[in-house]
């Protein structure tokens, strides 16, 4: 198969699971409606009747790791690639990809040093 | 033969149901998870009060989604896969990175407190295992010289990665159980948090995600499996024999560990990934360089 | 009755009502230590806990509702979907709940019974046609709930049927008129003391803005916001419904202000948090009906993300008026005094009757004493199993928690002191097993600390854990020609509270082996003076005092000390700065007692 066709086949696959989701809800729908009443669709809070949207400004403490994860995350994507060729070319690979690895090993410890890696 | 992949794929979910239910309660009873299925879609399916409707919507079929798609490129048998695409195990990771799209929909769209907190964490839990999936394939990869997932499992014919790369055996397991969130990394869905994640919603949406959880746990045990554990290599018995059997022992295991383990502190989830996890997965990319290097000699 | 789903009975309609009667999850009221200290296990019955009422079919009711605690059951009973059933165990369903499909005593045997019964019920009658929807508010307000409080839920719950109301047809499957342009928009932020309310006259204009766009449409939560800005100005507030990166913001803000408004502007009002960020704090209520937290408990948090900055429990969630039941005839009386903290009636008995003892002209009866001591620590034994039983569920711990249900249904069936001496090798093993474990104490070691707390202020094995050499039971002789010593430890944080906990639990069976007693024999109030008695007992929480009156045969002052007002002034200290699972995980450590709270 060339690689169209077989991403063709993934794309087959999605549109098939959104088929079986369809079915699902379909057949979860003819087995009768919802009873509309108040308080139903409150999402729960304990008891509380709290209508408070939760939708806001939400302050994450793991920041600071993730963007040292974002730089790790590059270096993956060219790690990728490497490790195909890696055995053909050799320990000039080892060499290149390792003077790589240990910058961004001395950027993870660097990070580590200046408390980036915990909950801020 | 795309189509009974296809229906072994579920099968293998149902399987999995199985096995957890027998971790959970202890008893091994083969149509209750499908009883269960059914009856959830008997009850009513709600949804919350102005959701960004979406989100809410699109959030379970996208797990499920995510969920079959990594499975598609894993192989059964030589020559029995339902994709065997040329960048198969970089697509088990693109593939992968959709489940964190679809908690994180999840959680924000009922408009729930505590389904966002949920989603968020599992955020973070994503910064934490998303290094320790690449990492150890990388490894696993250059071994094999190809990332064709059937490569991968021949190059594995005289010794399993298991052996020969045993630290990232270790980071992926770990790494792939949070990714599913098993127990203890259930930190998207915890009981602490009213269900978090999953906690507002009902009827078929749920099952689907809980189907979609299944197959996620099914996947990533395939996963495991040819990526470590030589897939259908082995001695007498027919191949997708050994690939069913490794599955479901993996799959076995990453449940069973969580039974006994306490949910883990997402901030200390982060921090041992960060300065444990990733420099022992550098070291492993190195140890399989060296060896590598030096068996080529 | 049960509450089914609209539709005619089909044949595929009952296929399916047999098989949902057979996965029965069941939502407790008020949470499932009462069940357990009631000497229930619903998962044995076949109802499995669970811990969001989305995800429940059955309403499970045992124990004692209070008044002020049916409404929100009601609430918790309203959100859940159809079909859906009531079970009422040993009490009966308060109004303004429907009432219970079924109702039995608090017996094990029964409650198996019931859910047969139920699931018979719920085969038959999953679906129907003549319904009535079920309306939360349909019932007067209760006794011990503020007016305030009450009202203002009120107003938030008839804005949100009138919402409901104006989609009627069918919430499944329709889109909802809000959506898109029309999530609502505030930066109006508050601070606890100090910053004055936002300028009432943008506050009209924002709302008049939006209610020009969706033509009259109330918004629930902007007038919720409102009104609770109203009653409840001693809270820290939040603003909501920001969006980032929604490009409707800037439109909003442009009509609002007329130009453009700056990142700095925007969130000048904003609280810093102390990594010197502005983001919007969120108020999370964790109770009254929080499963894993105790029922009743009516906490709420102030998150910054996920991090705890403020925690504040509202009382009065669970209040009985029980101080008028307690007067009354001297010889009923530790019956009633009982009725207190279902989490540990005996230990309340015990406390009545040593008072009463006090005040009996007759010796002392070294029978009574020794058969207290043996309630007494029986109930401890079992009061920390059941806490241990639901600190198991937070953590997510399923071994911990199955193993720790298993030993307390030992316990409690126990007959006699040799079949509780024969308990003692296999909860040492549980005990040293537990302790040993490595990703336990990773996971409580250094949460919900409290170290620099003022120990004599603490009661119990909260006190204990902090190194507060504070228990009653040192001064009682009868304890000390046992050996007794108190278990203390000094870390102060939730690991060092779960190990003196499971110790004294070693301990208690070890008391209640030498006492040899485990049930005490009715005291005769006959021999009873008028006049006043005081006693003080070591409950399974902490210490406690009860001071009687007593005039013409007839109880007429009761005045008790309960070690939860105490502890629980810890409440802030161990939940600063903490991370929200760590937070809760630092008040069950506490094991407060909402019963204790409010009588």
């Amino acid at each position: 198969m060339t690689p169209l066709q077989q991403y063709l086949v993934l794309l087959g696959l999605v549109a098939g699971t959104t088929g079986l989701v369809v079915v699902l809800h379909l057949i979860a729908r003819s087995l009768g409606p919802n009873l509309p009443e108040p308080d139903k669709d409150i999402p729960f809070a304990g008891g509380t009747l709290s209508p408070k949207p939760a939708w806001v400004r939400y302050h994450v403490h793991y920041y600071g790791i993730a963007l040292l994860f974002l730089a790790f995350d590059m270096e993956m994507a060219f790690m990728y690639p490497w490790a195909v060729v890696f055995r053909e070319v050799g320990l000039e690979a080892f060499l290149d990809m390792g003077v790589f690895l240990l910058i961004l090993f001395l950027g993870l410890l660097y990070g580590w040093s200046q408390g980036a890696l915990r909950r801020q | 033969m795309n189509l009974w992949l296809l229906l072994l794929i579920l099968a293998g979910a149902y399987l999995v149901a199985v096995i957890e239910n027998w971790v959970v309660t202890g008893r091994l009873r083969l149509l209750a998870p499908l009883l269960a299925g059914i009856a959830l879609l008997g009850r009513e399916s709600l949804v919350p009060r102005l959701p960004d409707r979406l989100l809410f919507e699109t959030a379970p079929p996208l797990l499920l989604a995510a969920a079959i798609l990594s499975m598609a490129v894993l192989p059964l048998a030589p020559g029995t896969v339902l994709v065997d695409l040329a960048t198969g195990a970089l697509f088990v990771n693109a593939a992968l990175a959709y489940v964190m799209v679809a908690v994180v929909m999840a959680g924000w769209g009922p408009d729930a407190a505590y389904a966002m907190i949920g989603g968020w964490r599992f955020l973070g839990q994503l910064v934490a295992y998303s290094m320790l999936i690449v990492m150890p394939i990388t490894a696993v990869a250059m071994r094999a010289q190809s990332l064709v997932t059937t490569a991968i499992v021949s190059s594995q014919a005289p010794l399993p990665n298991a052996v020969a790369q045993p630290l990232g055996f270790l980071l992926f397991f770990l790494a792939a159980m949070a990714v599913a969130f098993l127990p203890p990394f259930d930190l998207p869905t915890a009981s602490d948090l009213a269900d978090g994640v999953f906690g507002e919603y009902t009827g078929a949406r749920l099952a689907i995600l809980r189907l979609a959880r299944l197959v996620l746990v099914l996947s990533l045990a395939t996963a495991v499996t040819v990526f470590y554990l030589g897939g259908w290599l082995g001695p007498l018995l027919p191949p997708a024999f050994w690939t069913i059997v490794k599955t479901l022992a993996v799959a076995a295991v990453m449940l069973l560990g969580g039974r006994y383990l306490p949910r883990t502190r997402s901030d200390h989830l982060l921090e041992w990934s960060w300065k444990l996890g990733i420099p022992l997965a550098l070291v492993n990319i190195f140890w399989v360089g060296i060896t590598l290097l030096v068996v080529q000699r | 009755m049960l509450e089914a789903r609209r539709g005619r009975p089909t044949w595929e309609r009952r296929l399916l009502a047999r098989l949902l009667s057979h996965h029965l999850t069941a939502f407790v009221i008020p949470g499932l230590e009462v069940a357990h200290a009631c000497g229930l296990d619903p998962e044995a019955a076949g109802l499995s806990p669970a811990a969001t009422p989305r995800h429940a079919a059955v309403l499970l009711l045992v124990g004692e509702v209070p008044p002020s605690l049916a409404h929100a059951a009601a609430v918790v009973y309203a959100q859940m979907p159809r079909p859906r059933a009531i079970l009422a165990v040993g009490t009966d369903s308060p109004p303004p709940l429907p009432g219970a499909s079924v109702t039995v005593p608090a017996m094990q045997e029964d409650l198996v019974a019931a859910v047969q019964q139920l699931r018979a019920v719920m085969a038959r009658n999953a679906w129907s046609t003549e319904l009535s929807a079920f309306d939360a508010d349909h019932a007067p307000p209760s006794d011990g709930a503020s007016p305030g409080k009450h009202g203002a839920q009120t107003e938030a719950n008839s804005h949100d049927m009138h919402l409901d109301r104006g989609t009627a047809g069918g919430v499944h499957g329709q889109t909802p008129p809000l959506e898109g342009v029309d999530k609502p928009h505030h930066d109006q932020a508050e601070m606890a003391a100090g910053h004055a309310m936002p300028p009432e006259p943008g506050t009209h204009q924002h709302h008049h803005h939006l209610m020009e766009e969706h033509g009259g449409h109330v918004q629930p939560q902007e007038v919720d916001h409102v009104r609770h800005e109203q009653e409840m100005d001693h809270v820290a507030h939040t603003s909501a419904g920001e969006d980032p990166g929604d490009g409707h913001k800037h439109l909003h803000h442009r009509e609002h202000e007329g130009g453009f408004m700056s990142m700095v502007m925007m969130t000048q009002d904003l609280p810093r948090s102390p990594d010197g960020l502005p983001m919007e704090w969120l108020e999370v209520p964790f109770g009254p009906l929080f499963p894993g937290l105790p029922g009743g408990l009516a906490l709420t948090f102030t998150l910054d993300g996920d991090t705890v900055t403020r925690a504040s429990l509202t009382q009065s969630a669970v209040a009985r008026g029980l101080a008028a039941t307690w007067s009354g005839p001297v010889s009923g009386f530790p019956t009633r005094f009982a009725r207190l903290d279902p989490l540990a009636g005996d230990a309340y008995r015990v406390l009545a009757v040593r008072a009463l003892e006090a005040m009996r002209a007759t010796t002392v009866d070294r029978t009574l004493a020794w058969s207290c001591i043996g309630v007494m620590e029986r109930q401890r034994a079992l009061s920390h199993l059941t806490w241990l039983a639901s600190f198991a569920w937070l953590l997510g711990d399923r071994w911990l928690r199955a193993r720790a249900i298993s030993l307390l249904q030992r316990l409690r069936g126990a007959p006699d002191v040799d079949s509780v001496a024969r308990l003692r090798p296999g909860v040492d093993r549980f005990v040293d097993r537990v302790r040993s474990m490595p990703p336990l104490r990773w996971r409580l070691q250094g949460v919900g600390g409290f170290e620099g707390a003022d120990t004599a202020r603490l009661r119990g094995p909260v006190a204990r854990a902090a190194g507060g050499d504070e228990d009653a039971r040192t001064g009682d002789p009868l304890y000390h020609d046992l050996g007794f010593t108190p278990v203390l430890r000094h870390g102060a944080d939730a690991w060092s509270c779960l190990e003196v906990r499971l110790a004294e639990m070693r301990q208690s069976l070890d008391l209640m082996v030498a006492a040899g007693a485990l049930s005490a024999p009715d005291l005769d109030t006959s021999m009873v003076r008028d006049g006043t008695g005081m006693a003080t007992v070591e409950t399974p929480r902490g210490r406690s005092t009860l001071h009687l009156t007593v005039s013409g045969g007839l109880v007429q002052t009761v005045d008790l000390d309960a070690p939860s007002t105490y502890n629980m002034e810890l409440l802030q200290t161990v939940t600063f700065q903490q991370e929200v699972s760590d937070a809760l995980v630092g008040v069950v450590s506490l094991d407060l007692s909402p019963w204790e709270l409010d009588r």
